[in-house]
C-alpha cells in the first residue's frame, strides 16, 4: 500500500479524505487497505448492527457481508454522493432493517419486536476497550449532541434508526400525529447537523 | 416545495422513511435541484452518525478471520488491530 495521508486525525474531512482514500485503494485489491478500512469502521457498524438486532450472530453476518460488498464493489463509491463511512453505515442498516421486518412479517409481532426501552439513556453505553481512537472520539461527540436533543425528538429518531419503524409505525407506537412525528425527526436532525456541523 | 417541507423530506429520505410516490417525488425534485440534493446529502451524513448511539461493542476476531479467508489470503495479524491496524491483510 502506499505510505501515508493515512493518519489517525478527528479532523472530519481528513478523516473522510482518508476513508474514501483507503477504499480506493481497496478497489485495486489492496487488502491492507482493506484491513485498515476494517478498524476504523467496524466497531460502530457491528455495535449498530448488534443493536438492531439483538444477536451477535446476525450482526456478524450482516458485517460480514457488508464488508465483502466494500471489497467487491469500492470501485462504484462515488465521493460527491456521500462519505464511505455513511455508505456503509447505510448498507447495515438496509440489512439489518430488513432482516428485522421479516423476523416481524414471520411472527406477526410487530409491537413486541421494538423494545420499549432500547437500552441507553443519553449518555450512551460503556466503552469497549478497543474502540479505535478516531472512531471513539468521534462517538462521544455524536452521543454528547444526541443527549442535547429533547427527548421527544430522540425517541423519534431512536425508533426510526435503530427500530426499523415506518413513519406510521413510530406515529401509533407514540400514539402523536404522523406530523408531529415528521415534524420531530426533522428538528431532531436538524439539530444533529447543527451540533456536528464540523464533523460534515 | 416550501423550506420546512424540503428538511422534512430530506430527514425522511435519510432515515429510508420515505416510499412508494413520495420516494419517487422527492428523488425527482433531487434530480432536479442541487441545493435539495446537498440538503439530502448532509442529512444522510448526520444520519449515518447515529451509529454511534449504540453501546459500542467490538466485533469477534472470528469476523475479521472470516473475511481475511474470504478475500483470499493465508496470512492474518491476529489481535493487534486496534493498536496498529497496518500490515493485517498483507497482499499475499
Amino acid at each position: 500500500m502506499a505510505e501515508a495521508p493515512l493518519l489517525l486525525t478527528n479532523d472530519p474531512g481528513e478523516r473522510d479524505r482518508t476513508d474514501a482514500l483507503l477504499l480506493g485503494l481497496v478497489a485495486e485489491g489492496d487488502r491492507e487497505a482493506f484491513g485498515r478500512l476494517y478498524d476504523r469502521f467496524s466497531g460502530p457498524l457491528y455495535s449498530a448492527a448488534l443493536h438492531i438486532l439483538q444477536d451477535a450472530a446476525e450482526a456478524q453476518d450482516i458485517v460480514h457481508d457488508v464488508f465483502i460488498t466494500l471489497w467487491e464493489k469500492a470501485s462504484s463509491f462515488e465521493r460527491t454522493r456521500g462519505s464511505a463511512f455513511s455508505w456503509a453505515v447505510t448498507l447495515v442498516r438496509n440489512r439489518a432493517i430488513d432482516r428485522i421486518r421479516m423476523r416481524r412479517r414471520r411472527a406477526e409481532l410487530l409491537a413486541e419486536s421494538v423494545p420499549e426501552d432500547l437500552g441507553y439513556g443519553a449518555e450512551g453505553g460503556a466503552p469497549s476497550a478497543d474502540d479505535a481512537a478516531v472512531q471513539g472520539d468521534n462517538a462521544r461527540l455524536v452521543r454528547a449532541a444526541i443527549a442535547g436533543l429533547p427527548a421527544e425528538q430522540r425517541q423519534a429518531l431512536e425508533l426510526a434508526f435503530f427500530g426499523g419503524l415506518t413513519q406510521e409505525e413510530i406515529a401509533r407506537r407514540l400514539q402523536e400525529p404522523l406530523g408531529t412525528i415528521k415534524a420531530r425527526i426533522r428538528r431532531g436532525l436538524l439539530k444533529l447537523r447543527e451540533a456536528l456541523g464540523p464533523q460534515l | 416545495m416550501s423550506g420546512d417541507l424540503r428538511e422534512e423530506s430530506s430527514a425522511l429520505d435519510a432515515l429510508g422513511l420515505l416510499a412508494g410516490e413520495e420516494l419517487a417525488r422527492f428523488r425527482r425534485e433531487c434530480h432536479a435541484d442541487p441545493a435539495l440534493r446537498e440538503m439530502s446529502r448532509v442529512l444522510r451524513e448526520v444520519t449515518s452518525h447515529l451509529v454511534h448511539w449504540a453501546p459500542p461493542h467490538s466485533p469477534p476476531e472470528a469476523l475479521r478471520e472470516r473475511l481475511a479467508a474470504h478475500i483470499g489470503t493465508r496470512r492474518v495479524s491476529a489481535g493487534s488491530a486496534a493498536r496498529d491496524p497496518s500490515g493485517l491483510w498483507p497482499a499475499a
